[in-house]
């Protein structure tokens, strides 16, 4: 009888120990997945057909338009007030975000891990330009946050951003890639496309505990394809 | 009489379209009315190409203008960029990439036709945030299976006391 109970005793020491350890060693929920090299092949977007580099789409007559066999018309500028991701199961609001002083893109405050912003200095979602949003990919309050599997989507899948009149566009993904902040494709990234397009950006790579951020970037590239009236799917 | 009248006040009307120049049936984009200098886009940012256009007719100047400028210093780029004609007289056009060093704001560059039209017009670059945007806090890459390790200090500590139990009874047994 005793050497049982002293071997539930160095069971329960050793087991105890080992617990605590792979406690200690593992994480809780996996970091977050980073878009594989052929997904972000596509530096420059496939232009839509009939679109042609420069060409003030947004001033062009719809009959002209349709002459010419432009396939979308742009929609019209509205702030766009939510998101959807059908293939990664995103559903967000957007709000409208700007620069900080220091010339630093603002993005949601950690407290709301699923709240998406908008860039609200350059073009709305579908008009001509590169629309861009911002969301977090984890917070220590709830884990993986609203754009935690942006690093998923692949190209084809579908984009929905619904504005303020009520319309929804459609975008669909052409590249998504994972950059060094070093190297942040900022100007590929905010520069100006005679078609509307669309980028959603989060955090991604290693995490440098030191600085308490991460090293790199998710970055998702979109077109638009179409629009629809209502809300997303 | 009231037939010549009209056909006069037509005709009138024609050539007052003509003189105005641009009509909206030529190609490209149609010229929005009252207006000189066309950019795209505005606002632009640093480091993307945008398109001057230019409209040098004009009731005052001298006949149609066979070249056109455009005054590019205050941009950061060459003093004197010729622009091209188009199908369109009068018109002339070209695209040039803004320095990433422009920085923000408004600016009023200007274009000289040959006729003598001078034109400007004000656009805006807008900043292009360069530092990326802190978007996480790393929790699902440093947070770490902390209730493990609690129920593993548990079993620890019923493991010691159960221990410290059962090595006292054995010494009180072995005194008596």
């Amino acid at each position: 009888m005793p050497r049982l109970i002293n071997a539930l005793v160095v069971a329960l020491i050793v087991g105890g120990i080992a617990l605590a350890y792979a406690g200690n060693h593992t994480l809780r929920w996996s970091p977050p997945p980073a878009p594989p090299k052929w997904a972000g092949r596509a530096h420059s977007p496939p232009r839509p057909a009939g679109w042609e580099a420069n060409r003030p789409a947004d001033r062009l007559d719809p009959k002209d338009a349709a002459k010419h066999g432009y396939l979308v018309t742009p929609m019209a500028t509205s702030a766009p007030v939510s998101i959807s991701i059908p293939s990664i199961k995103v559903r967000a609001k957007v709000i409208a975000l700007g620069v900080t002083k220091a010339g630093a893109v603002e993005v949601p405050p950690l407290t709301h891990p699923f709240l998406t912003s908008w860039y609200d200095k350059g073009p709305t979602p579908g008009a001509s330009g590169a629309a861009v949003l911002f969301g977090h990919v984890d917070s220590a309050a709830v884990g993986p946050a609203v754009f935690y599997n942006l690093g998923e989507l692949r190209p084809g899948d579908l984009i929905y951003v619904t504005l303020k009149d009520k319309r929804t566009g459609v975008f669909k993904v052409y590249s998504a890639a994972l950059y060094q902040k070093a190297d942040f494709p900022a100007l590929a990234i905010y520069s100006y496309t005679s078609w509307p397009s669309l980028r959603l950006i989060t955090c991604g790579g290693a995490f440098d505990t030191a600085t308490g951020h991460y090293l790199g970037n998710t970055v998702v590239f979109a077109q638009y394809v179409g629009q629809q009236s209502g809300a997303a799917p | 009489m009231r037939v010549v009248t009209y056909a006069a006040a037509t005709a009138g009307l024609a050539a007052a379209i003509l003189a105005g120049g641009a009509p909206a049936a030529l190609a490209g984009p149609a010229w929005p009315s009252g207006q000189t200098v066309n950019i795209f886009p505005n606002p632009s940012a640093p480091g993307t190409s945008t398109t001057f256009q230019v409209n040098c007719s004009s009731q005052s100047a001298a006949g149609p203008a066979t070249s056109a400028t455009l005054s590019g210093s205050q941009l950061g780029l060459a003093d004197q960029i010729p622009m091209q004609a188009t199908s369109q007289q009068n018109v002339f056009v070209t695209t040039v990439v803004l320095p990433t060093s422009l920085a923000p704001g408004t600016y009023n560059p200007e274009i000289n036709c040959s006729n003598g039209v001078s034109a400007s017009a004000t656009f805006q670059v807008n900043v292009v945030p360069s530092p990326a945007p802190p978007t996480g806090d790393g929790a699902t890459s440093t947070a770490t299976n902390g209730w493990l390790t609690d129920v593993g200090l548990g079993l620890l500590g019923v493991g010691a006391v159960a221990g410290g139990v059962a090595l006292r009874r054995h010494r009180m047994g072995s005194r008596t």
